[in-house]
C-alpha cells in the first residue's frame, strides 16, 4: 500500500523546501518554509481541528447529494431521450457557471454557515457524477445489448441487468473527480458563508498569513486524499462481493 | 421449418449490401453460410434472427420460434459466474429452473465450474457457457455467427461435434456462419456459398456423410474457388 517513491520524494521536498529558505533563496514571505506551516498548527491546535472537521462535513454532505441527485438524474435521462435533450443543456451550464459566482446567490438563498457551504459543494460536483454515471450506462458492447434483446429483455431488466453494471467504472471515475470538486465548491462556499478552512484562508489573506494559508492547502489535499481512499477502498469492497471492476487493472 | 427472403434489400453505409435477395432456407439440420470475410453472412444471419430489419423486402421466419443466439465472442457477463449467466435467458422470461441450468452446464462439461467467473475461464469454457447459455432454453433454432473462430483445433473439433449432435438429436434447426471450409464439412448438411458481397444466388452444396471428407473438400473448393484470397 504505501507509495515509496512518493513518500521519498515528499521528504526530499521538504528538506529542500527548509535548505533553501534557510540560505534565503525563498522569500519566507511567499514561502513559509515547512517548519512555520507546522508551527501554525501548534499555535491553535483546536481551531483547526475544528475547521478541518467543518470543511470535511461539508465536503461529504455534498458529495453524498450530488452522488445521489447526478445517479437518479442519470437514470431518469436514460430511460427518456426527449428528457434528455432537454435537461443534459442545463447540467452542462450548471458546470460553466463558476462557482464563485454561484456562491452569493446561495448566501442569498440559504443565508450564512453550512447550508450555503453544503449547495455550493453539491452544485460543483453534480455534473460529473450525471455525465460519467450516463455515459456509463449509455456505453455498453452492441453484441451484449443485442443478446438481452434478443432474449426479449425489457427496458428495465436491460438497465438494471446490463447498463447498471456497466457502469461500475464509469461511475467510480467520475466520483473521483467529484471529490475533489466538492471540496473545491465547499471552500469557495466558506468563503463567502464563513466556517472550515475556507474562512482561515480568506481571513490568512487579509493578515497576510501566507503560513496559514499554506497549511490550509496541507490540509484540503489530506480531505481529497483521504476521500480519495475511502472511495476506492467502497468500490473494492463492492468488487470484491461482484466483479464489476474486472476491466480495470486497478480492480484486478 | 422455412426462412426465407423475398425481395430484400439492405444497405451499409450508403453501400448496397443486398438487392432483391431470394431464396429461402429449408430446417431441420445444421445450414452453414460459408464466404470470404465481407460477403455478409453475418448480416444474412442477424436479418434471419430478426436482429436487424431489412430496408425493404420481406425476411419470412416461423412465428414464435425459440431462438437461441451464439456470438463469435461468449459475451459473459463478467460480474456474474457462469452458473448466472448460463441462467441469464431463463431469468429475462421470469423463468425458474435452476435444474435445467445445472443440466446444461453438465451437458457442456462445465459442471464444475458454475461458480467461477468469466474471467477465471478459458477460452473454450466460455465458449461452452456460451453454448450452455443458449441451448438451456431449449431452442428450436439456433443462429451462430463464427462461435468456433478463436479457439484452437482441438477444442473447436469437440465443440463442433457437440453442436451437430445437439442440433440433430431434437430435429432442430441451426444456421452456421463460417469461413472454414473443413469446419462447415464438419458441421452442416447444407453449405450455402457466398462468393461474393450480396450474392444473389449462392451455390449450395449437401454434404454426404457417405462419402470421405477429403473428396467432399475438394468438391466444396472446386465450388468456391476465386472468391477467397
Amino acid at each position: 500500500m504505501t507509495n515509496r517513491p512518493f513518500l521519498i520524494l515528499c521528504v526530499l521536498i521538504i528538506i529542500s523546501w527548509e535548505f533553501f529558505s534557510a540560505l534565503g533563496f525563498l522569500p519566507t514571505s511567499l514561502f513559509p518554509p515547512p517548519h512555520e506551516v507546522f508551527n501554525s498548527f501548534l499555535e491553535t491546535p483546536l481551531e483547526w481541528q475544528d475547521a478541518f472537521l467543518q470543511t470535511a462535513k461539508a465536503t461529504l454532505a455534498g458529495h453524498l447529494i450530488s452522488l445521489s441527485f447526478g445517479i437518479l438524474a442519470a437514470f431518469i435521462l436514460i430511460l427518456s431521450t426527449p428528457l434528455k435533450n432537454a435537461f443534459l443543456p442545463l447540467a452542462i451550464f450548471f458546470q460553466t457557471v463558476p462557482i464563485i459566482a454561484i456562491a452569493p446567490l446561495l448566501v442569498i438563498y440559504f443565508g450564512f454557515g453550512l447550508p450555503t457551504v453544503i449547495a455550493a459543494s453539491a452544485i460543483v460536483s453534480f455534473f460529473p457524477v450525471l455525465a460519467s454515471f450516463l455515459l456509463g450506462l449509455e456505453n455498453i458492447e452492441k453484441e451484449k445489448l443485442e443478446l438481452f434483446q434478443l432474449y426479449g429483455a425489457s427496458k428495465w431488466q436491460i438497465l438494471i441487468k446490463l447498463r447498471l453494471p456497466s457502469a461500475f467504472l464509469s461511475l467510480y471515475s467520475g466520483l473521483k473527480v467529484a471529490i475533489g470538486l466538492s471540496i473545491i465548491g465547499t471552500v469557495a462556499g466558506e468563503f463567502v458563508a464563513g466556517g472550515g478552512l475556507g474562512s482561515i484562508i480568506d481571513s490568512a489573506r487579509t493578515q497576510q498569513r501566507v503560513d496559514r494559508v499554506f497549511a490550509s492547502l496541507l490540509l484540503l489535499a489530506l480531505l481529497g486524499l483521504v476521500g480519495l481512499y475511502l472511495l476506492k477502498m467502497i468500490f473494492l469492497l463492492i468488487h470484491k462481493i461482484r466483479p464489476y471492476g474486472s476491466y480495470s487493472e486497478e480492480f484486478r | 421449418m422455412i426462412f426465407s427472403f423475398q425481395e430484400v434489400h439492405l444497405r451499409f453505409k450508403n453501400k448496397i449490401l443486398f438487392e432483391n435477395l431470394n431464396f429461402q432456407f429449408k430446417g431441420p439440420g445444421v445450414i452453414a453460410l460459408l464466404g470470404p470475410s465481407g460477403c455478409g453472412k453475418s448480416t444474412l444471419i442477424r436479418l434471419l434472427a430478426g436482429l436487424q430489419p431489412p430496408d425493404s423486402g420481406l425476411v419470412q421466419r416461423p412465428i414464435g420460434l425459440k431462438q437461441g443466439f451464439i456470438f463469435q465472442e461468449s459475451h459473459l457477463l463478467n460480474w456474474r459466474n457462469t452458473f448466472e449467466n448460463v441462467n441469464l435467458s431463463l431469468e429475462l422470461k421470469n423463468l425458474f429452473n435452476p435444474e435445467a441450468v445445472q443440466k446444461a452446464l453438465k451437458d457442456v462439461g462445465l459442471e464444475d465450474s458454475s461458480s467461477l467467473f468469466p474471467q477465471e475461464l478459458s477460452g473454450g469454457m466460455k465458449m461452452r457457457a456460451s453454448l450452455a447459455r443458449a441451448f438451456v432454453l431449449n431452442p428450436e433454432v439456433l443462429f451462430c455467427d463464427e462461435p468456433f473462430a478463436a479457439l484452437d483445433e482441438v477444442t473447436r473439433e469437440n465443440l463442433q461435434k457437440y453442436l451437430r449432435d445437439y442440433i440433430l438429436k431434437s430435429s432442430r434447426t441451426c444456421f452456421f456462419v463460417t469461413h472454414h471450409l473443413s469446419e462447415a464439412l464438419s458441421v452442416a448438411d447444407e453449405i450455402y456459398c457466398f462468393k461474393k458481397r450480396g450474392e444473389l444466388d449462392p451455390e449450395i452444396f449437401q454434404v454426404d456423410r457417405n462419402q470421405d471428407s477429403a473428396t467432399q473438400l475438394a468438391s466444396l473448393k472446386t465450388k468456391v474457388r476465386g472468391s477467397f484470397l
